[in-house]
């Protein structure tokens, strides 16, 4: 730690300095600086040429990584974080180019080198060997059809020119390294015999196979349940105490660069706002954007005030629920096998109350709330609205029934369709419910609803291209209301989005909930959120619900095992 | 970007052959666009369409002599002032677009030279431009409705989409078998294709609409239609027929020879490529957020696919109608090659390509329609290419 805060220069684009003395007076000449630096990035700007011109997605970026060290990069989506990532490693694609600063690595060898004005073969040559880098997506990342012990090999075979045997013996010890405790069996499985957490482990080993000077890590836990994001977490910090690299970790959540950055830079719209060490840069930040930041990730209560509600008749009711999928079929179509994913639940929804579901990937919660609405035809149960069992509905009370069930969907880039306008979008709902008489008064309607949803009269005839993910979402809130739903299933509508744009769409629900008097069921892998806004919560795990509480005292006193480990595992830190 | 230009170059030539093949009369015509005779103007080019219609009747003095021998006053003929039916005796016989022609002046000139009988070669290119396109047009646009509508029910559909009562079954079956006798296989031969395909689908809805009131509770039971199965089994059936010799089969069962008939088998065996890229796109857009909360808030299914499922589908299907066109040109190409489907007075690239297998040493009748046929068919795989990146 000590040589990180003498390291520490201060990035000669930011004007406000905390404490002046502490500038060098010649940056360049400093004494610890030279010998110590595994990376050096001073100035760098990078673009992208696109049809509307030139874009600049980094300009300005200045800073300094010693060997061990972690730099945190956070910033929302289209800040240049990734960018900045694919310019360190030189895969920006073919419009895009560093114009322009530098960006020294000093190898493993001891030797500096000025990277960003290598040729593109010179700059193949220090991929995987010098520079090696994580990605999101564990999914794609592996090639599926290599075993996963020859991909990391062939890093080996390829850099250092081992023999086979060789090459497998140190994928064996990496693969220990990476706390696998069978590293044969890895070492035969292909990629879809591994689950995403082992995956990840896959793609580590791969990373520090070359033994890099410098390891890139985008988002590499985002694509993780909680549980598998902290034992990711952990192995990087633990590798990070032995191997002498540096680390460039890009996140949008600020609670995982909490845990592992030594360093921290906070990105907006291609620029570093805020850079310094992680304790100075939490506990007192300086640019309010860096303050919002931490303020949202934070997540305060937005709860509605109880009402007695459990003595009430409930809203939504499921009964013993099971939806299942036919895995396997034999060949005249009769089913051997079933994905249970919802597996006899019984849940009701009271009036006026939001019941959060919580679990991992797999859980089957999406599935209870599209059963819920019979948008996924259960195998056996019931699910009664007002007392009424909705499979037995006639046609015409059906479609009654319909419009009091609206929910709200993850992906705010997929629910919307791409060739309709936002207006439109909330018209036709109404249009074909025939909710209001005439065309005027259902675009009036439709623009009652923008505005209430946060958006503008001016966003009417505009298409979901032209906008971002939270006002997209805030479209799809509009375009649910328009049918003057009762009950509203929100499956992940805000894991999509920016912190920042999370709080605000949660707002806007709570907002909404109260002034139109609707009933929620929250759906989310996000502890921290369902918390927040949540007045009973149930927990999820393989098609069951295995605890279902008040949401205080499930966070104060978890009964089941199960969700003592999910909260345990919450980087938010509840 | 090079890729934008050539996609826009070919759109101009396309717009260059569009033109040829609607102006086509006025660019290549033995009548003059207008002429004055006797103190009285004509316009003889747009008085052949009302007298093709049987609207009007020749002046009784252009039927005693030939166009070019009239006593005009004034007249202007066409670019090329020949048809492409039209007979030139004096320069019968293979001449060369070099070599000596009997005629009164450059005006005259055959600039791409003649065929067998006289023919004016030039005059047949723009007068083959408008059959060429209109076979990529209408086979196309045949293969495009068929292939939109079975793609759309396979993709949208499946085989756990569409359910009805299981009394509909066999009231199906037995329409099946009656509307194809009742609309095919019984009426006189008089009977057009529009008014069986009418009869024909009025019997299927009939029995359709009965099954719904069959009674019991074996008929009551809904099961699922494997819309997807029974389309792709279709769709197999159709690959597995070769198009050439269905074509031969058909024109000789035909008794006139006519280039529709051509264009709507060609349309009838084409479209299963259509479907099928239909359907993997549907596949993919059915499972999007946008068609669940559309059935969330109730839409029926017809609006679902109609509005929101199909208009996001379609980009690939406007790709493969390019390359379509393309191949349906060239298709038709080898087709008069073999002297099928045309009649025998009217000219195609195709035919006089295959006029020029009797005199191998007249080039020019092998060179400009096979160029012509070249540049047609690669600028329509061109933009296909050009929509493939931009979709």
């Amino acid at each position: 730690m000590s040589t990180l805060q003498k390291a520490e220069i201060p990035n000669p684009s930011q004007p406000p300095v905390p404490n002046p003395s502490r500038i060098p007076i010649f940056p360049f000449l400093c004494p610890y600086k030279s010998c110590m630096h595994m990376l050096t990035v001073k100035d760098l700007k990078v673009v992208y040429e696109t049809d509307q011109g030139l874009l600049t997605a980094v300009r300005g970026l200045c800073f300094e990584l010693a060997a061990g060290e972690v730099l945190g990069v956070v910033g929302e989506s289209g800040s240049g974080k990734t960018a900045l990532s694919l310019a360190l490693m030189g895969l920006l694609p073919p419009n895009g180019r560093i114009a322009g600063g530098e960006v020294r690595l000093r190898k493993t060898d001891g030797q500096e080198l000025r990277v960003d004005t290598l040729g593109p073969v010179a700059r193949a040559k220090l991929r995987g060997r010098e520079m090696a880098m994580i990605f999101q997506e564990p999914m794609t990342s592996l090639n599926p059809v290599f075993r996963c012990g020859e991909q990391v090999a062939e890093v080996r075979r390829f850099h250092f020119a081992e023999g086979r045997k060789v090459a497998k013996a140190k994928v064996l010890e990496l693969f220990r390294r990476v706390q696998f405790d069978d590293p044969g069996r890895i070492y035969r499985s292909y990629p879809h015999q591994l689950s995403g957490g082992q995956r990840q482990r896959v793609m580590i080993a791969m990373a520090l196979a070359g033994n890099p000077a410098l390891l890139i890590a985008d988002e590499p836990t985002s694509a993780l349940d909680v549980t598998v994001q902290r034992e990711i977490l952990l192995l990087l910090k633990a590798l990070q105490k032995d191997w002498k690299g540096a680390m460039v970790f890009i996140t949008h959540n600020l609670q995982v660069v909490r845990q592992i950055a030594d360093k921290v830079l906070v990105m907006k719209a291609g620029e570093a706002v805020e850079q310094g060490s992680m304790e100075k840069v939490f506990s007192q930040p300086q640019h309010p954007y860096t303050k919002q930041l931490i303020a949202d990730s934070r997540m305060p209560l937005r709860k509605t005030p109880q009402v007695a509600r459990t003595q009430s008749e409930p809203l939504v009711e499921a009964r013993h629920l099971k939806t299942w999928f036919p895995s396997v079929k034999a060949f005249f179509g009769k089913t051997l096998k079933w994905v249970k994913a919802v597996d006899d639940v019984s849940i009701s929804v009271f009036p006026g109350e939001t019941l959060g579901i919580v679990g991992e990937s797999g859980s089957g919660k999406s599935t209870l709330g599209r059963s819920l609405l019979l948008l996924e035809e259960p195998l056996s149960g019931e699910v009664r609205y007002q007392s009424r069992n909705l499979a037995t509905l006639e046609k015409g009370a059906w479609k009654k029934v319909r419009k009091d069930l609206q929910i709200i969907f993850q992906d705010p880039f997929a629910s919307l369709n791409p060739r309709l306008a936002a207006g439109h979008a909330i018209m036709e709902p109404m249009a074909v419910h025939g909710i209001f008489a005439t065309k005027k008064e259902r675009e009036a309607e439709a623009l009652r609803l923008l505005k209430l949803v946060g958006l503008e009269e001016g966003h009417f005839h505009r298409f979901p291209a032209a906008f971002s993910g939270g006002q997209r979402q805030r479209i799809c809130i509009a375009r649910a209301l328009a049918l003057q739903p009762r009950f509203l299933i929100c499956d992940e509508c805000v894991s999509a989005l920016d912190v920042t744009v999370q709080a605000q769409i949660l707002d806007l629900l709570m907002h909404l909930k109260i002034e139109l008097g609707l009933t929620y069921i929250f759906i989310s892998h996000d502890l921290a959120v369902v918390r927040s806004i949540s007045d009973r919560i149930a927990v999820m795990k393989d098609g069951k619900v295995v605890e279902l509480g008040k949401a205080e005292e499930l966070f104060r006193n978890p009964k089941h095992p199960y969700t003592k480990s999910l909260l345990e595992a919450s980087v938010a830190g509840i | 970007m090079r890729r934008r230009r050539t996609a826009r170059w070919s759109m101009r030539v396309l717009y260059v052959l569009v033109f040829i093949a609607i102006f086509g009369d006025f660019i290549a015509n033995d009548k003059p666009i207008w002429c004055k005779v006797d103190g009285q103007q004509f316009f003889p080019v747009l008085k052949q369409y009302s007298v093709d219609l049987g609207l009007s009747g020749w002046d009784a003095r252009f039927l005693q002599a030939d166009w070019k021998d009239q006593p005009y006053e004034a007249v202007i003929f066409p670019p090329v002032p020949y048809t492409a039916t039209g007979l030139d005796l004096r320069n019968s016989n293979f001449r060369s677009p070099f070599g000596k022609q009997q005629v009164a002046g450059w005006r005259w000139r055959h600039w791409l030279g003649t065929d067998r009988l006289g023919r004016d070669v030039l005059a047949g290119l723009i007068a083959g431009t408008r059959v060429a396109l209109l076979v990529g047009l209408i086979a196309m646009g045949v293969a495009v409705f068929i292939g939109i509508f079975m793609g759309a029910l396979a993709g949208y559909f499946g085989d756990d989409r569409l359910r009805i009562r299981r009394g509909q079954v066999p009231a199906l079956l037995v329409g099946l078998v009656l509307a194809v006798f009742y609309a095919f296989m019984a009426p006189p031969s008089g009977w057009g294709i529009g008014l069986r395909l009418l009869v024909f689908f009025a019997i299927l809805f009939l029995f359709f609409s009965f099954g719904k009131i069959i009674p019991g509770k074996w008929a009551a039971r809904r099961v699922f239609v494997p819309m997807d199965l029974l389309v792709m089994r279709s769709i197999e059936v159709f690959n597995s027929i070769p198009t050439l010799l269905l074509l031969l089969a058909v024109v000789a069962v035909l008794e006139s020879s006519s280039i529709f008939y051509v264009m709507l088998v060609i349309g009838l065996v084409r479209w299963t490529g259509i479907a099928r890229f239909l359907r993997a796109e549907l596949m993919k857009v059915k499972k999007l957020n946008y068609i669940e909360a559309a059935r969330a808030m109730g839409f029926s299914e017809g609006r679902i696919l109609f509005r929101h499922a199909l208009p996001n589908s379609l980009g690939p299907v406007i790709i493969t109608t390019a390359f379509g066109i393309a191949g349906a040109i060239l298709l038709e190409s080898v087709l008069s090659f073999l002297g099928i489907g045309v009649g025998g007075n009217s000219v195609t690239w195709g035919s006089m390509l295959s006029a020029a297998r009797q005199a191998p040493s007249a080039w020019w009748l092998a060179l400009f329609p096979g160029l012509a046929i070249f540049v047609t068919v690669t600028i329509f795989n061109l933009l296909g290419e050009a929509l493939s990146e931009s979709v």
